[in-house]
């Protein structure tokens, strides 16, 4: 796993009460039931773990925790 | 608020002949399925061809049937709404009241958000503590929310919106008027500082709808996620809710674990809003068991505590001698508790 994954299964851990063990890169947003209240909870949780700008509408239900890892890596990228 | 005696409660709810059900809107695209699971309603009425202000008049003409009241007899007409009434710059109370016949009440509109209706019942009570030649007083609300102006499903965080009307005559249980429920306490606290929460960093220099035609209560959310948290929302209400739960038992003589205290009701929210928001205060506060009501209602604008009253009135949840605290929380934030009981047992 990469440092990026562990940070933001992290988020999603102390921040959601997610369990480590259900968190998986092909996990989607709607297997850890997020919905869109937490979705935006989230980006902000993104912004100040990565300094990345997301908006929620960007995280359809079926984006997975890689999808949603490379989007954070491409605004990165972006932003350097 | 410590009742000088405890009044008499009639309470009714109207709803409109269609509903559309959860697996049909997410078919329909009106909301993703994670979203609905959060929520947790099964259905939600749709009142296409009834306005709010015809609503509230048909729950109120039953009430006051069923609570054997003249409407000549009321003195306050009290009608609180969260969205549009169906015309602009004009009043729905008065409508509202000249419908009825309730020629001799003062037809008063609360802009209370959510929490409107509860409040409606704390100043009826009022009225008719400090005005002994008072005649009963009618709360109703009444809200629709339709497209273009309001989507149900997704206008605002944490609830789908589901179009009602409820009535509740308040009385002193004096002369021929109905009991269906005896109100022995109220208690209301507020949070003035959570305005912002529906507001965002918006100015006030807007017409109205000019932050968008379609109303998006999501969007000053968002800001405020943003810049304090969710987890300060939950803070205040896990305070407030403890406070008015904690009021309004002493001031109705009950122990939190009272036994014949047998429901704390919910409001009419979505599950996870429920979870987060106002179990946790109130599981807390009194092992009462938890009902919620609002499963196929959806949350009904203003009147949430007063369709719950009037689903503890019309149904045999209560048993005589049984009580019920129900609670309420609004935009704004104001939050109240109410404690009911059923009458005919000591």
């Amino acid at each position: 796993m990469s440092s990026m994954h562990e940070r933001f299964a992290a988020i999603l851990v102390e921040k959601f009460g997610l369990g480590a063990d259900e968190i998986s890169p092909t996990s989607t947003l709607e297997d850890l039931e997020m919905d869109s209240l937490a979705l935006v909870e989230l980006v902000v949780s993104v912004q100040k773990e990565f300094g990345v700008v997301i908006d929620d509408s960007e995280l359809p239900g079926d984006a997975t925790v890689a999808d949603v890892i490379a989007l954070i890596g491409a605004r990165q990228q972006e932003a350097a | 608020m410590r009742l000088a005696a405890p009044l008499g409660l009639t309470a009714g709810l109207w709803y409109p002949p269609t509903r559309q059900s959860t697996e049909d809107a997410i078919a329909a695209g009106h909301v993703d399925t994670r979203t609905a699971r959060a929520l947790g309603y099964t259905e939600l009425p749709v009142s296409e061809d009834t306005a709010p202000p015809d609503m509230a008049v048909a729950a109120a003409q039953a009430v006051l049937a069923h609570g054997r009241c003249d409407p000549l007899e009321l003195s306050l007409v009290l009608h609180a709404c969260v969205h549009h009434q169906g015309h602009d710059a004009w009043s729905a109370p008065h409508y509202i009241a000249h419908r009825l016949g309730a020629d001799r009440a003062t037809p008063i509109g609360l802009l209370q958000q959510c929490n409107g209706g509860a409040i409606g019942i704390e100043l009826a009570a009022t009225r008719l503590q400090g005005d002994p030649d008072a005649g009963p007083a009618l709360v109703t609300t009444a809200d629709r929310f339709l497209l273009p102006s309001w989507d149900r499903w997704l206008t605002d965080y944490g609830m789908a919106a589901g179009d009602a009307g409820t009535a509740v005559l308040v009385h002193r249980r004096e002369g021929p008027h109905h009991t269906d429920l005896v109100l022995h306490a109220l208690a209301t606290t507020a949070a003035a500082e959570l305005e912002v929460m529906h507001r965002g960093d918006d100015g006030l220099d807007a017409t109205p709808l000019g932050h968008g035609p379609m109303i998006d209560v999501r969007r000053p959310k968002k800001v405020f996620v943003r810049d304090q948290g969710i987890d300060v929302f939950h803070k205040i209400a896990y305070e407030k809710v403890t406070a008015v739960v904690a009021e309004s038992l002493a001031d109705a003589g009950l122990a939190p674990d009272d036994p014949r205290l047998r429901y704390a009701v919910l409001p009419r929210l979505g599950v996870k809003a429920l979870e987060q928001a106002y179990i946790p205060p109130l599981a807390d506060s009194t092992p009462a068991e938890l009902l919620d009501l609002g499963r196929t209602s959806g949350h009904v604008g203003a009147g949430d505590l007063n369709a719950n009253l009037a689903d503890l009135a019309s149904g045999d949840l209560l048993e005589p001698g049984q009580y019920a605290l129900v609670l309420n929380g609004g935009g704004g934030f104001t939050f109240t508790a109410a404690i009911v009981s059923r009458p005919g047992a000591r």
